[in-house]
């Protein structure tokens, strides 16, 4: 990084000391890129008795280029990432932790939920990436434990060819050029390396935000007063509140009684003065309202309330172990506790729109509309733990449909080529107390990492894409499987659409033609499936002309009134109803594509174990008449369903 | 039907053992509520039936009676059975005991109540008309979300409702199933109730009605009237008896064709469950013959999913009607002829005359089985010609 270029703080005054990144010895900070790793010895200082040389200690430094920037590697940044790789910008994925996915992680384990249940009883699951990585869980992850979900989550984005991770790395810096990100300042703990990340467009993914930060966007943190934005939850006046992070346990039946002593550290929880909500109805997965928040700067505060909570937790389990109130607790014993505590909620920077209250309770319509959110108003108690008398959350309101997410609150108001997503976008606290929901989150990061690419190919800012490439960026959305509710998909290079001839071998339900409606569930009421009597089954479009063809891509069933998602306990009865614990049984498993070519059909594509709801063929280009889909098997159900089916020339 | 071991709860809530014969015999024929009585009944044969209900257990049969009477002057033959009203997972519901009446096909048709009993909801409230109104409703739609719901999942006696981040909960007083599909504040009612209907009783009241018939019975009566749940009633018989002799198999083939696509679906299962290809090809392309769109797809799909040996005067006989179909129709049994590597002049005749189709997906498709195929001189002719003008198209 050249001199002439600066570091912001937060304040834009010199960095202080409580930012320090992990691991690093700095001396010096005054917001010199070289000062960071400089040491203090002289040019013998490292006997290397391999070579027999004595040489300085080194100063570890590389620059590197990429098209797109993304920090933080929740599911947000996960999202974000793979698709801006997919859609073929050189992307790299930075994360200060060992291993992918934010609180959804091993570390963390908080559930990877979604629109899991509308006030009608049903869930309303996200599709794209946070799908096909929660089918992929399914599949190969059993046993339902979390550090292989680390590790299926890590296989899914390593294999991306246009993608970089970086594990162990914290983003501590930006390098400006006016309103513009030039390189972010990153500092790998394990190789003592300082990278700088050079890149087109950047996007902050990381809850907290240092790096958005440090380039100067705008942002706040705490309670808008109920004028600002008119929200009927939020308090009279504006104030500081920030809901609190937790740390989480898992408890395990070891079948014989276990006793439990706690650590000093432990702080006496007062159970039987809680309030009701505050439930200890199982000993396998706790306890989310262990929590603790600040009112005015949580990541200021951040390590003294890691040390809290672990005391609260572990008091918790005092009081259930021993207050005699949980006889049946008697053979658990604590098999996983966190160390690291989950963030709800810090800096929330400040974009073109700021999604509130009555944009959410009143489905405001976006004509920039990139996902959608469903997640009651699930704001928690201001105190958290300090407070155990008040309700843990006050769920002020459930959502009878989606509501959507717009895209003018994923970039930043002030810096021209700077996004983000998930907990740290443009949203109110009460906004936020729905939106901060995982698939949710997933869905943001997936419009932003695809407008990257947006912005790379055109070196447009995301702003510009909002206001001329906006039915671009929902195009290609959607055609990525993101459903964008009242949007309807109209590509027009989708040869589907001008197919002759639409019919599956049988119909059960739903019209045959359904499958290029452009919208790929079934929602308002409306069927937009086919649905074939039986399972084998064929689907075919013909055309009165020939096409050329290389990619036909379907959209499959994967029953998304169900949830998917990896909890820490079994279901219960009740929960087995919108839940289900095995790769759900409606999805296609085998299949295949002919193409009809001089009036025989030719196979062009199978897929023998397939694992995703949006299936792609790729092949050479062929001259063709008609494709022919082989529905063969599916993962247990009798009939099957296709959503969408397209074709295209390239 | 009463479980033998009828245990239940009085109005003051005490448990009381009585026999089904009882029940049958203390019922007075008063009008308790508007349109229900118990009627007496004197002529019923009395059936013993073990079923599952999954109010009671979800593995273990119970054992119950229903009453089978025979059609008189001024009734058809009726089924009745005098059920709990409750089985009540919260023991805390008040158990009465009802009559419920199903026809011969097992349709559930009423309810009549004791004299002084009514059905109550949550808190001791009465059954207004409009949720008795609404409980008749929930009975007769077979399709209702309590079919697939155990009663462990009902009601959730636990915190509050809302889907909290970790706990997801919903209040003790709400039902886990729509609205739409229970009275409110009796649910309980309406799940034993929509099971007693529409339960594992009905399998077991048609199969003592078809009993009673003979096959002749089952085509003059059942098959030939003009209800589809007869009809139904008639071919699930006459197939699970394998009943195929000629008579019969004309019969069912006659009805077949009058009938609609909901009364193929019932009637394949017959046709595919003969063990002789013959019988079999003959009846598919007798009701192929006559079949509209979806009729017609059924068929083809039946025999492309079977292949059972034999099929060439089947295929014959289609060929000979290819004119008239539309192009899935067309596309679907050349597929067909070309996994059997059926051909015949017939064909051939046929599918160079829709070389001419003002469909052209069809001419195309007519086109490309023909090249195929060992043609003559003439036919060659008209190949090439057709491709000559349509090479862009190809
Ligand atoms: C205890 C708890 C329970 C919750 N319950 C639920 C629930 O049941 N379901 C649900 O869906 N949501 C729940 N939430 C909310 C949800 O977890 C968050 O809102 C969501 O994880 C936000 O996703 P994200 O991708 O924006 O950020 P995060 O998941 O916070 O991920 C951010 C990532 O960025 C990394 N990072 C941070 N700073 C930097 C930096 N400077 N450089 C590099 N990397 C950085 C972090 O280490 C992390 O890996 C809960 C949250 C908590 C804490």
């Amino acid at each position: 990084m050249k001199r002439r270029n600066f570091i912001r703080n937060v304040a834009g005054v010199a960095v202080a000391s409580s930012i320090l990144p992990l691991a690093a010895s700095c001396k010096s900070l005054d917001g010199v890129a070289e000062e960071i790793n400089k040491g203090n010895g002289d040019d013998e200082q490292w006997h290397q008795l391999g070579t027999g040389k004595k040489v300085p200690n080194p100063n570890r430094k590389k620059t590197v280029t990429y098209d797109v920037v993304v920090v933080g590697a929740g599911i947000a940044g996960i999202s974000a990432a793979v698709a801006s790789a997919r859609n073929g910008a050189k992307t790299v994925l930075v994360n200060d932790r060992p291993v992918l996915g934010g609180n959804a992680s091993s570390e963390i384990r908080v559930t990877l939920n979604g629109v899991n249940r509308l006030s009608t009883g049903l869930a309303e699951r996200e599709t794209g990436i946070v799908e096909e990585m929660l089918l992929e869980n399914r599949l190969y992850n059993p046993q339902e434990s979390y550090p292989v979900w680390d590790h299926i989550v890590y296989d899914y984005v390593v294999r991306e060819p246009n993608l970089t991770v970086m594990l162990n790395t914290q983003a501590i810096g930006a390098e400006m050029d006016g309103t513009k990100i030039v390189s972010t300042r990153c500092w790998q703990l394990t190789t003592e390396t300082e990278f700088t990340l050079k890149a087109d467009v950047f996007i902050d993914c990381s809850g907290d935000g240092l790096m958005a930060a440090k380039a100067g966007a705008l942002y706040r943190t705490g309670r808008e007063g109920k004028a600002e934005f008119n929200e009927s939850y939020a308090p009279d006046k504006a104030d500081g509140w920030q809901m609190g992070a937790s740390i989480l346990l898992q408890g395990r039946d070891y079948g014989k009684p276990m006793p439990y002593t706690p650590p000093t550290f432990a702080i006496k929880y007062d159970g039987d003065n809680a309030h009701h909500e505050r439930k200890i109805n199982n000993f396998l997965d706790g306890y989310w309202w262990v929590e603790l928040g600040s009112n005015h700067d949580i990541i200021d505060v951040q390590e003294d309330n890691r040390h809290d909570l672990m005391g609260y937790l572990h008091g918790v389990w005092d009081y259930i172990k021993n207050s005699g109130k949980f006889p049946e607790s008697e053979n658990y014993a604590l098999d996983w506790v966190g160390s690291l505590p989950g963030r709800r909620e810090s800096r929330r920077f400040i974009g073109d729109h700021i999604l509130s209250e009555t944009d959410l309770t009143k489905h405001r319509h976006f004509e920039d509309a990139i996902g959608y959110g469903g997640w009651s108003l699930d704001e928690h108690n201001p105190g958290g733990i300090l407070d155990i008398k008040e309700r843990p959350s006050f769920f002020h309101e459930k959502f009878k449909t989606v509501y959507q997410v717009p895209f003018s609150s994923l970039y930043s108001k002030n810096i021209s080529n700077l996004m983000f997503a998930g907990r740290n976008a443009s949203l109110t606290h009460i906004a936020l107390s729905s939106t901060r929901i995982q698939g949710t989150c997933a869905l943001m990061g997936q419009a932003v990492g695809t407008a990257a690419t947006i912005c790379v190919n055109k070196g447009i800012t995301p702003r510009e894409v909002k206001n001329k490439h906006i039915k671009q960026l929902q195009e290609m959305l959607m055609r990525d499987d993101v459903y964008i509710p009242k949007v309807v998909a109209k590509d027009s290079k989708d040869l589907a659409k001008k197919a002759s001839a639409i019919f599956g071998s049988s119909t059960k339900s739903g019209d045959a033609k359904n499958v290029i409606n452009g919208i790929s569930r079934d929602i308002d009421g409306e069927i937009n499936h086919w649905q074939s009597e039986s399972v084998p089954a064929t689907f075919q479009m013909e055309w009165n002309n020939p096409i050329k063809l290389s990619k036909v891509e379907i959209k499959c069933d994967t029953n998304l009134h169900k949830n998917i998602t990896m909890r820490k306990q079994p279901l219960s009865e009740f929960l087995k109803k919108s839940f289900i614990t095995t790769v759900p049984p409606e999805l296609l498993k085998v299949l295949d594509l002919e193409v009809r070519i001089n009036g025989s059909w030719v196979k062009v594509g199978e897929k023998d174990r397939n694992i995703a709801r949006l299936i792609k063929f790729n092949f050479d280009q062929v001259k063709t008449t008609a494709i022919r889909i082989n529905l063969k098997e599916t993962y247990g159900h009798s009939t099957v369903k296709l959503f969408e089916v397209r074709a295209y020339e390239v | 039907m009463l479980k033998i071991r009828n245990i239940f709860k009085t109005k003051n809530k005490v448990n009381v053992t009585i026999s089904s014969v009882s029940v049958l015999f203390f019922v007075l024929p008063v009008l308790v509520w508007m349109l229900f009585s118990f009627v007496p009944v004197t002529n019923g044969i009395q059936h013993k039936v073990a079923i599952i209900h999954p109010a009671i257990d979800k593995k273990k049969p119970i054992e119950c009676i229903v009453v089978e009477v025979p059609a008189d002057s001024i009734h058809k033959k009726y089924f009745y059975s005098d059920v709990d009203s409750v089985v009540c997972g919260e023991d805390i519901c008040e158990v009465i005991i009802l009559r419920m009446f199903w026809d011969e096909f097992g349709q559930y048709q009423r309810i009549e109540f004791k004299e002084g009993d009514e059905l109550e909801k949550a808190e001791g409230k009465r059954f207004t008309k409009k949720d008795y109104q609404k409980l008749e409703e929930i009975l007769r739609n077979k399709k209702s979300q309590l079919k697939d719901v155990f009663k462990e999942e009902l009601v959730i006696g636990d915190v509050i409702e809302h889907g909290s981040e970790d706990v997801d909960a919903i209040s003790g007083a709400t039902s886990t199933v729509n609205e739409s599909e229970t009275v409110v504040g009796a649910v309980w009612t309406c799940f034993t109730l929509w099971h007693w209907a529409n339960g594992e009783l009905v399998s077991s009241i048609r199969n003592i009605n078809a009993k009673g018939i003979s096959n002749q019975k089952m085509i003059a009566v059942y098959l030939k009237s003009d209800t589809l749940k007869a009809k139904e009633f008639a071919l699930e018989y006459l197939s699970k008896r394998r009943v195929y002799d000629s008579i019969t198999v004309n019969a069912v083939v006659e009805e077949l064709k009058k009938g609609d696509y909901n009364l193929l679906r019932t009637g394949l299962d017959y046709i595919e469950n003969t063990t002789d290809n013959t019988k079999y090809y003959q009846m598919i392309s007798r009701v192929f013959d006559k079949g509209d769109y979806q009729k017609r797809v059924a068929c083809l799909n039946s025999v492309s999913s079977l292949g059972r040996e034999g099929s060439t005067n089947f295929f014959t006989q289609l060929s000979t009607q290819i004119s008239t179909f539309n192009y899935q129709e067309v596309e679907m049994f050349l597929s067909i002829a070309q996994q059997n590597n059926y051909s015949s002049s017939v064909l051939k005749q046929e599918l160079i005359q829709l070389l001419k189709s003002e469909n052209f997906l069809i001419a195309r498709r007519a086109y490309w089985f023909l090249s195929n195929q060992e043609n003559t001189k003439k036919e060659k002719r008209k190949l090439k010609s057709f491709h000559k003008k349509y090479k862009e198209r190809l």
